[in-house]
This record gives C-alpha cells, structure tokens and sequence, in this order.
C-alpha cells in the first residue's frame, strides 16, 4: 500500500515538474522545451536530497519511454515517399554525420580526459 | 464506442506491445538490429494496413501517450542520479565532450544536408538527429518543425549508429569505455546507451548521462537558433 501510494506521488511529482517547466518556459518566453528545465530541475532536487522515493516511478516511467514514441514512428510510414526522394544523399547526410558526430565526441573526451 | 474509452484503450494496447517487444528482445538477447521500438511500430503499421485504419486516426487515438512524453523525460533524472558517483569521476571530460558532441551532432546534420542539397523539409527534419526521439519531438514541436520526420529519423540514426559507431571506435583505437559509451550516448542516444549498457555497466552509465545532456544542450541551442540553421 505504502509503495503503491509512493510511486503515485512519484507520477504526480514528474507530472508536475513537467507541468511547470512548460509554464516557466512560456511565462519567461524561453525557447526551450518546458519538460527539459523540469528534467534539470528534478535532477537537482534527487542530489540535494528531496523527494528519494520518487526515482522508483522514475525509472518505471522511463523504461516505458520507447512505447511513448511509437505513434509518431508508425506516422513516419507516411513520408515514405519523402524520404524515398531524399534517397542516397540523405542516407549519406545521417550516416556520416552520425559517425563524424560519434569519433569527435570519443576524441573531445579522451582529449579531456588527457588520456 | 466513447472515444475517450478507445482513445485510452488504444493507449494501453501500444504500452502492452511495446513490453511484449521488449520481452522477446530480451528473449533474444537484444539483437542491436532489431530495435524494440522500430519493432514495435512496424507491427501496429502491419495491423493498421490489415484494417484499413487511416494513420491519422491511430494518431489522434494514440493522443494520451504523447502527454506522458514530458514526464517521462524529467524521469530520465533518476537514471543520471543513480550513476552519479561514476560520472562525477570523471565529470570534466564528459560534461565537455557532450556539448562539442551535441554542437558537432547539430552543425553536421545542417551541413551535410546542405553540401548535399536536401530539399527544406528534410533539411529540418535532420536537425534534430543526434537526441533521443522524445528530445526531438519537444524541440521540433517548440520550433514548429516536421515533428513526425524528425523522430521517425532520430530512431532509425539511434539504430544505425548503435550497429555501427562501437565498430568504427574500435578501428580507431577509441577503445576507452567511458569515452566509448559517451560517444554512443551523443551520436546513438537511447538506442545504443540501451545496447551499450547491457554489455557494459560503466559505458551504459556514461551513455545513458550523455544522452540527456545531448537533448538538453540541443534543447538549448537549436530553438533560437532554428531559423538561420533551416534557412
């Protein structure tokens, strides 16, 4: 009972910080996307202390981020024939940008690192 | 039948085979090709295709799982917080190999899109191709972009960079884990810190803080810098 009650709350605490990033962000005409100051926000409250039990809904929460994202993959199935067009040059843009993206930050961390 | 009822049912079943998926990939012992989420969403198009349902319908349906978006992704704390005495070790060396990996993951997609002449509505669609899907669908959502081309690329590059980035770092000697792990955290997102970390404890770790601090720096800079990137 106890722990239903606690993952509850810890819903209603990641609902809020969500909530209330959105209302900051439009309040203060920030660019950025509200749910990422909440984000910011709720990792500073866990690693001053606040709120410990809400990380059990968290991580709940999270592992179920991949089915969150699959209506908008299944409407990707119709810009097929956009991407389609877009043919080799596209694959050729994503793929070496994402390699090209993936060594420098390899390189910038070991450079970093100084190892 | 009450569309709210539907709507809410609609909801559950994608949750439900998303977890099954997810159970069979586990089964499998997670095949990096075979991405649950891909999965998943290949057999909801299969099913929509049989019915006849237009697309558009099952998105308007499928509309509360899109609310759960922002709380999911301030949950995405507990993850960084759980790791937290790994990461601080090496604190220096990851905070600033995630912002020149996030920056070079912005600046790359808008180049080469360029060089290679895309049309504009692709152009806008890759911008957002090195965050995770859910970071993606908040930014273009902010800017006004193609949300739905956006995450649609932002998962398949997740899936492509997973199969390919640790090979190409291991041909380079980039064999260090903690900078491997953020690599793959930057350029795979949740993808491949999904993958790197059942294989590897403290490159998942790295991957899993790098992923979110890829989406908040490109949460950061592409909004304000959206009309001089697409333009």
């Amino acid at each position: 009972m106890r722990r239903t009650v606690e993952f509850i709350a810890g819903l209603a605490l990641l609902a809020a910080l969500s909530a209330g990033g959105t209302a900051v962000a439009a309040a203060l005409r920030l660019p950025l996307p509200g749910p990422v100051i909440g984000l910011v926000v709720y990792i500073t409250l866990l690693s001053l202390g606040f709120f410990p039990g809400s990380a059990v809904a968290a991580r709940g929460l999270a592992r179920l981020l991949g089915g969150l994202i699959v209506p908008p993959l299944v409407a990707t199935i119709a810009f097929a024939p956009v991407l389609a067009a877009g043919g080799w040059r596209l694959a050729l843009a994503l793929v070496s940008g994402t390699l090209i993206t993936g060594v420098v930050t390899a390189l910038t961390f070991r450079l970093a690192a100084g190892r | 039948m009450n569309t709210w009822i539907l709507s809410g049912l609609i909801s559950v079943a994608v949750l439900v085979a998303f977890v099954a998926v997810v159970a069979v990939s586990r089964r499998l012992g997670w095949p990096a090709a075979l991405s649950p989420v891909v999965l998943t969403a290949l057999a909801i198009g299969g099913v929509l295709a049989a019915t006849g349902t237009p697309i558009q319908r099952f998105r308007d349906l499928s509309h509360p799982l899109g609310l759960l978006l922002g709380p999911a992704i301030v949950a995405l704390g507990a993850g960084v917080h759980d790791n937290r005495r790994v990461l601080a070790a090496a604190g220096r060396p990851l905070a600033v190999a995630v912002v020149v990996g996030a920056t070079v993951g912005v600046a790359s997609a808008v180049l080469l899109a360029r060089v290679l002449g895309l049309a504009p509505l692709l152009r806008a669609a890759t911008v957002t191709r090195t965050v995770t899907t859910p970071f993606a669908i908040l930014v273009q959502t902010r800017v006004g972009g193609p949300v739905t081309l956006a995450a649609g690329i932002a998962v398949v590059m997740g899936v492509v960079g997973t199969i390919l980035l640790p090979t190409l770092l291991n041909l380079l000697r980039l064999r260090d884990r903690a900078a491997l792990g953020t690599a793959v955290g930057v350029a795979a997102h949740i993808v491949g810190a999904d993958a790197v970390g059942r294989h590897d404890a403290v490159a998942g770790s790295f991957a899993g803080a790098a992923l979110v601090g890829t989406g908040i720096v490109v949460a950061l800079i592409v909004p304000p810098l959206w009309p001089w990137l697409i333009g």
